[in-house]
This record gives C-alpha cells, structure tokens and sequence, in this order.
C-alpha cells in the first residue's frame, strides 16, 4: 500500500498536478527522502499550477478502479451541444462530460443538491440566487471553471437560442445584466420577480450545463460565434468523464478526467462505454450474457419480464415525469373529431398489450409533476360515443385516417395496430405509415403546414425539463410551439389556454398555479383534445447485480451519472 | 406477292406454336421434368399450393388474419386452436401466412408483368432496330443495371414512399433492364435467322415480322426466366417489408410478419418461424421449377 501511495504521489508530482509547498508536506508526511523531494521540486512550477486534487489527495488516494461501465443505447446523437440538444441521448452525453451547477437529489424531484457548485442559497423571497464554486475546478481542456466561465456559459445558453434556452430564459432573459460575478467562485443571479422554480430549472439535465468559453471561444467563426458546430461534436465541461469517442452508430466512450474536482476517492469506473445496439433481442442477450451491464427502456415487455427472472441481473421499475400521447392533427380534425378519436381508443388494450403494464392512465400532466390535476378527465373507450362523435366531426363510417409511427419502437406498432383495429369496430379506416425516428422528429418539429400532414401524428412522449406543469404543458401546446423546433406538430390553438399560459408562467403562490393548471387541463382533456393521452410512464432500468450507486430520478430519464455508479465485487 | 403467300411463308417458319416436332419434344422434355425429377415435381406440387392458398386463402383460414385480441391471445404457442401460434396483438399466425401467400404471389405478379412487358418492348426495339437506337436503349439499361438490385429497390421505394404500391414500382424498375437484355440477346440472334430473312424478303412489316416470328421464338426464354424470377420477386418483397418500405401494418406480408417477429423470437419461436418457412419454401419451389423448367423448355439443353 505504502508503495502504491508513493508511486501515486511521484506521478501526480510529475504531471505537474501538485505544486512545490504540496509536495513538500506531502512528501515528508509519506517519509520520502529528501533527494527524490528535491528532484521532484524541481520539476515543479513554484506557484500553483492548479491543484485540483488536493481534496482528492487529502483523503487519502484510495481510487478503486471498477474498469467499464457498458451502456447499452439505441442510437446516438449528432448534437451534443449541451446549449442546444433537447435529445435524450445529447442529455445523457451531457451528464458525463458536463455539470449544472446544481441538480436534483436521489430519486427527488423537488430537493437539489450541489453539483458543479460547492454550495447555493436564495434569498428570501427567491430573487437572488448565489453559487458558491470550489476551488479550483478544471474544464477538460485545462483551463479553469470560475465565476465569469459560469457567467459566459449561461449567456451562451440564452444568446444561443436553440433547443432547451426556455429552461433559462423563463428566469434569466438578459444575462450580462441578471448575473453577476461577485468573485472568482462566486455567482449570483438577480430575478427581475420571485421565482421558486429557478433551481428546479438549474437542475435541468436539458440546458443548463457549463461549458468551456475557451473551447468555443478558440473554434468561433463569423457566421457561428458561439462555436455550436464544434460543440455540437465535442464536450468541453468539467465533469467526471471525458468524450474521448462518439461516433453516432456505434458508441459514445468517455474517460475518467484525472482533474475532476470531487476526486476520485472510492469506487469508480475509469471508462464508460454506451454502445447502440439497435436489436432488442441482441440487446436482451447482452445483458444475459454480461456483455452489458446497464439498460433504460429499450426492452419488449416480454424481455422485461424474462430479465426480471434472472438472478444475475436486477430490475428496478420506478415512476417517472413522462407521459405518452398521440398528437393529433387540430388543422384537419375539429373539436368532435378529436374527441370521437379519444373515445375511440383502446386504453386498456393498449397499457396492457402494448406497454406490459408500464403506463399509468394521465391527462398531458403526469401525477409526479407539480400542478397535475388528481381528478383530470380521462376518456373511456366508447365506439358508440366515439362514432357519434366523428360523424358530428365530419367523419361517419367509411371514412378513414392515418396515422405515422415511428418504425424502431415496437409499441407504438402495436399501439397503432390496436388503434386500427379499435376503429376498425365502427367502420372507420386507419392507415399506418411506419417512418424512422429522424423524418418523424422532422414532421413533429418542423416548419410544414398541419395542412400537409397525417390526421394523426404518432405516438409522442414528453417529459418536462424540470418539475413544472408549465414547462410540460409549453413546448407542446403554445401556438409559438408550432413549428420551428416547438412540438406542437398538430397545430393546435386555444385562445383561453394561452391566456392560462401567460399567467401560469408568471405564478405568484402554488395554489393559483395548480387552478390554473386545473383548467388548462380540463381544456386540454375533455373540450378541446389536441391529443389522446395515453399515460404516465413506469419506466425500468436492468442492471447487471455487480452495479450499484444508480438511483433512477424521475427527471433524468434514460441517463446516468456514471461517477456515482461502480462495480462490487462478488 | 399474295396474302397466300405470306401465309404460306409463315406456315413454314419454325416457330415455337406451330411445330410439331418441337411440341413433341416439349411434351417428352415436359414428362421428364415432372416425371423423371423428384426434386422439379415436389416444386410444382409447393408451387400449386401456394397458388391455391393465394386464390382461395381467404375461405381457407381458420381465423380472421387481422383480428386483435391481445389481452387473451398474445403471444401464444402452437396449438389445435392456433396450429403454428399467435402474434402479439394475439392474431393467428396460420392464417396470416396464408393471407400473405396472396400478397406475396400478387406482388411477383404485378411487378413481372411490367417489367416482362416493358423489358420486352425494350429487348425487342433494340434488337431489331440496331445502330443507335440499340445503343440508346442498351446504356439506358446498363445504367439501371449498374447498381446494385436490391440497394436500388431500396432507394426507389424510400424516395416514394412506403407502401406496396410503391414497393412493386420499385421492384419492377429493378427487374425490367434484365427482361430487355435477354430479350435483346435473342432477337439479334433471330433476326439473321433464315426465315426470318425470307419473311423479310417477301415483303412482310416490320411490326408483323416481329410480332408473328421473333416474338414467338422468344417467349419460352420469358417464361424460364420468369418462373425463376417469381422467387427472387418475392423474396424482395420481403426484403423491403422487412426493412419497413414495403407492406405496412397490419398486412400479413411474410417480410412484415418478419420484421415483428424478431422483437420475439427469444419468447416466442414460432413466430418468426413459419413466415420463414413459407418464404423459404416459396423461393425454394419456384426456383427448382424454373431450373426444371429450363431443361424442359429451352432448346439447347434439350440433349443433356
């Protein structure tokens, strides 16, 4: 051990991670000989190269290396660009390579916890927020993560304007102003009105993260300031973990980064691999053989069900902030139309057929988010109103629809198929165009005319970036989210819904909030359908029994934080 | 020179139709392919099997092919109720396969017909026209030829759309360049045929030299060549459901039946087992009948 010590302590000297004075005490406190303490300071800058190891090294050197963690994933992403991906896969890449200065603790969707940050606090009335930075925190090229690098990030966050930038701008629309450097590990942001949600926002894992300005200052063009084009391919946070590998088919593989400013005492792995595996049954074999230690969703239920009996892996089914609904069409179909379509659709058969039991019935808002609504109107399944319904919409039998669904998912197959077939019952066609997830995406977020698309839009999930009906609700059903990277795909417009918006955003206490939240769904459900809700989504993570440390959190779905997961021995 | 006379020149030309010692020799090459080769009439017998169950499949089933009923039937294994099993929307598959016999078979049929037709019309204006237009026509198939079938199937059908309609546009588009080779070949090789120069010399049309001798000759190279196709038509078609461009759900298309069959297979083998089996057995059938059919038909092989 003594020896493991001295040779971690000689390497960590002559990388130039310790300065003079540290290794001076460290040495004599290990007894080495003054002659190799001399050479070694003379190796060594005088003053401070930066010493992020020093809590690292005070504890003791005590790094277990667990060697790979294996992910498996369904594909990868061509955006990592933390400021601009809303995918779920440039958020899971985010979470290795990147911090937000705070996030949500364990399995809480309320309570957040330090994590770029040493610590925060807000003022009374939730106007001013403070971040406290440890010492020297270290960006994955080198250069050092102080207040201004918070500061600079968050304004290219806002000033970038793409993908998650609500999740910020909500609470912080002029950053040079609203966010001040005290000093070089303090931050502060100025609220221009209370805001108690501004830390469940910075607990996002869509947006919020801190990126290196060196890194996008160095790779800035005339026409791409803000070096999107490089980000988008390259992670420069200060997380535990490096991109050293990310090629989109294949893998994403991250490094441990020597430098992480928590350290690295205690179990972890020194490498993560996330690898696409594209068939579930490849994906079922990995995981029975150990190929793989670790996947979210992705299974069939009948996998499920068959991995669950394995004694070598473990299950975990926990609830989550996500709903899954079909967006329907509110150009081509009237009010009746899509109410008929919701009576019309086979719940039970779905949940259970479809999803093996891992739904809830909801309305837009899942139960685990604040401002759902417990006695929100769902619909049941009634062919007979439903016919009523779509031939008062224009629609009587003989008439027909059609429906997109994304080809790589095999519920929403089966879940269109039950659809057809529940239509089927009163005459009604259903038409299934099977489409890949890209030309989908495309379809729900792109500029082109509702006029131009299918009656009924897939089956879309959604989940919100932080625990708030609001942000649930505004990417999909604002009249701004129609086209241009919103998720209003259906087009739907709601005069009193926006009204409800508008003052919802700016809530001053819970309780108008959740009456505001009660009509919004109420408008959403049974007036004004602009999609049949499906439900809320059990979601299940299989890992293998040796993993431990994942704690599922119903915001951070189909991501892990890999520092805080390692291996035991059996 | 009289109607007679060219009557007379057609009765003595060797066509296929009218010569008696051909017919003879199509009938005992006929005898020996079904006959003599076990392996060519277990092929017909598959063949007639499958065209009866795609012409009269839909009283054959013992199940409503598209009927749901996931709740109780998902995923079932064989049994008497279900010979070879449920899918998972609970649908038997027995009777999903037989339903796909049709498709599949309509599919080879719609797509070789025109590519026959038109490969046809092609081959022959070639053949016969020479010079520039041959050399028009030839690179024109030459370019369609230069890629590679399936990947080109594939293009095609994913730049139109998917769906069936679009999935036989796609595979006819692939098929007809060869029926145009073929055909070409045979007709420059008929063309300095005697009768056919004596047909010429008598004065007979172009158009009708063509249609009443050239085209006659090369018609049993067409059905050889087709019968082989049927599989690999078929086996396309396939292919592409498989890959999601062609027949889309719920139809019982065996390449569709495939590509949902492979989330299960770990649970539920017979799924994917018998849309394999058909599919197998149908490109299996129809190329042993079209290499039969070849020794039969075709005259050069009449010796061996």
């Amino acid at each position: 051990m003594a020896n493991t010590i001295t040779r971690s302590f000689v390497t960590a000297a002559l990388s130039g991670q310790l300065n003079r004075r540290q290794i001076l005490e460290r040495g004599l406190a290990l007894g080495v000989s003054t002659p190799l303490i001399a050479a070694l300071m003379k190796r060594t800058p005088a003053s401070a190269a930066p010493a992020p190891q020093s809590q690292r090294w005070r504890s003791g050197l005590q790094f277990e290396d667990n060697g790979t963690l294996n992910v498996i994933i369904s594909s990868g992403t061509n955006d990592i660009d933390p400021h601009s991906t809303y995918s779920t896969m440039g958020s899971a890449i985010a979470l290795g390579s990147y911090e937000m200065l705070v996030r949500y603790q364990g399995d809480s969707t309320e309570v957040v916890k330090p994590f770029l940050a040493e610590s925060f606090e807000a003022n009374e009335d939730n106007t001013l927020f403070t971040f406290t930075l440890p010492e020297n925190v270290l960006f994955h090229d080198g250069t050092v993560c102080d207040a201004q690098a918070v500061k600079d990030s968050m304004i290219r966050f806002r000033r970038l304007e793409m993908g998650p930038y609500i999740v910020l701008q909500r609470f912080v629309d002029d950053p040079e102003s609203q966010i001040e450097v005290v000093d070089a590990r303090t931050v502060t942001f100025s609220m221009t009105r209370p805001q108690p949600l501004f830390l469940a926002a910075m607990a996002s894992s869509y947006g919020p993260f801190v990126v290196s300005p060196a890194a996008w200052a160095e790779n800035a063009t005339e026409d791409d300031p803000w070096a999107h084009e490089f980000i988008s391919f390259n992670a420069v946070g200060t997380g535990p973990y490096r991109l050293v590998e990310n090629i989109t088919t294949e893998l994403v593989r991250f490094e441990k980064f020597d430098e992480y400013h928590r350290g690295w005492e205690g179990p972890h792995f020194s490498e993560v691999v996330m690898r696409v595996v594209n068939e579930n049954s490849t994906r079922r074999q990995l995981l029975e053989e150990g190929t793989s230690d670790a996947i979210t969703s992705l299974l069939t239920g009948e996998d499920v069900q068959a991995l669950s009996e394995n004694p070598n892996l473990t299950t975990m089914i926990y609830p989550t902030t996500r709903v899954n609904w079909a967006i329907l069409n509110a150009v081509r179909l009237g009010v009746d139309a899509r109410r008929g379509l919701s009576y019309a659709f086979p719940y039970d058969e779905v949940i259970e057929g479809s999803y093996s039991g891992m739904l809830e019935r909801s309305g837009p808002i899942p139960s685990t988010v604040r401002g759902a609504d417990p006695d929100v109107f769902l619909y049941p399944t009634d062919l007979d109103r439903a016919a009523e319904l779509l031939t008062a919409g224009g629609f009587p039998a003989g008439s027909s629809f059609d429906m997109l669904v994304v080809s790589e998912t095999v519920e929403d197959t089966i879940t269109a198929q039950l659809f057809q077939a529940s239509l089927a019952q009163i005459g009604i066609d259903l038409s299934i165009t099977e489409i890949d997830l890209a030309t989908y995406e495309e379809i729900i977020f792109g500029d082109a005319p509702a006029e131009e698309k299918e009656t009924i839009l897939g089956s879309w999930e959604w989940w919100p970036d932080y625990n708030d009906a609001h942000n649930q609700l505004a990417p999909n059903f604002l009249e701004s989210a129609i086209g241009g990277g919103g998720s209003n795909g259906g087009a739907w417009v709601n005069e009193r819904f926006e009204e409800i918006m508008a003052e919802a955003e700016v809530f001053e206490n819970e309780d108008q909030l959740l009456e505001l939240m009660k009509e919004a769904q109420q408008i959403l459900t049974e007036l004004d359908p602009p999609a049949i809700y499906y439900g809320e989504t059990l979601m299940y993570t299989i890992l293998q029994n040796d993993i431990q440390g994942f704690v599922p959190n119903p915001l951070y779905l189909e991501s892990y934080f890999f520092y805080d997961m390692y291996r035991v021995s059996e | 020179m009289t109607a007679a006379d060219l009557t007379n020149i057609e009765a003595m030309a060797p066509t296929l139709t009218k010569s008696r010692t051909r017919q003879g020799q199509l009938r005992r090459n006929l005898k020996r392919f079904l006959v003599d080769n076990k392996l060519n009439l277990i092929g017909a017998i598959i063949v007639a099997v499958f065209l009866f169950l795609a012409l009269f499949g839909e009283w054959l089933t013992p199940h409503d092919p598209y009927a749901v009923d996931i709740v109780n039937a998902k995923l079932l294994p064989p049994s008497t109720d279900h010979l070879m099993g449920t899918d998972e929307l609970g649908r038997d598959v027995f009777s999903r396969i037989i339903m796909g016999t049709r498709i599949s078979l309509q599919v080879a049929v719609v797509v070789l017909s025109f590519a026959v037709i038109f490969g046809t019309i092609v081959g022959l204006i070639a053949g016969y026209a020479g010079g520039l237009v041959d050399e028009i026509l030839m690179r024109l198939t030459d370019m369609f030829l230069a890629f590679p079938a399936l990947v080109l199937a594939i293009a095609i059908s994913a730049s139109l759309g998917r769906n069936l309609r679009n999935t036989m546009i796609a595979l006819a588009t692939v098929f007809w360049p060869w029926y145009a080779r073929l055909v070409r070949a045979q007709v420059l090789s008929l063309k300095e045929r005697e009768f056919v120069e004596a047909a010429r010399s008598l004065g007979m049309s172009r158009n009708r030299l063509i249609l009443k001798h050239i085209l006659p000759n090369v018609v049993a190279v067409i059905i050889i060549q087709i019968t082989i196709d049927v599989g690999y038509a078929v086996l396309a078609t396939s292919s592409l459901s498989f890959l999601g461009l062609g027949a889309q759900p719920p139809s019982p298309e065996w390449g569709t039946m495939l590509a949902s069959a492979r989330n299960y297979f770990r649970d539920a083998w017979w799924y994917m087992t018998f849309p394999g089996i058909a599919l197998t057995l149908t490109v299996f059938a129809f190329n042993v009948l079209g290499d039969g059919l070849q020794d039969a038909l075709n005259p050069r092989s009449g010796s061996r």
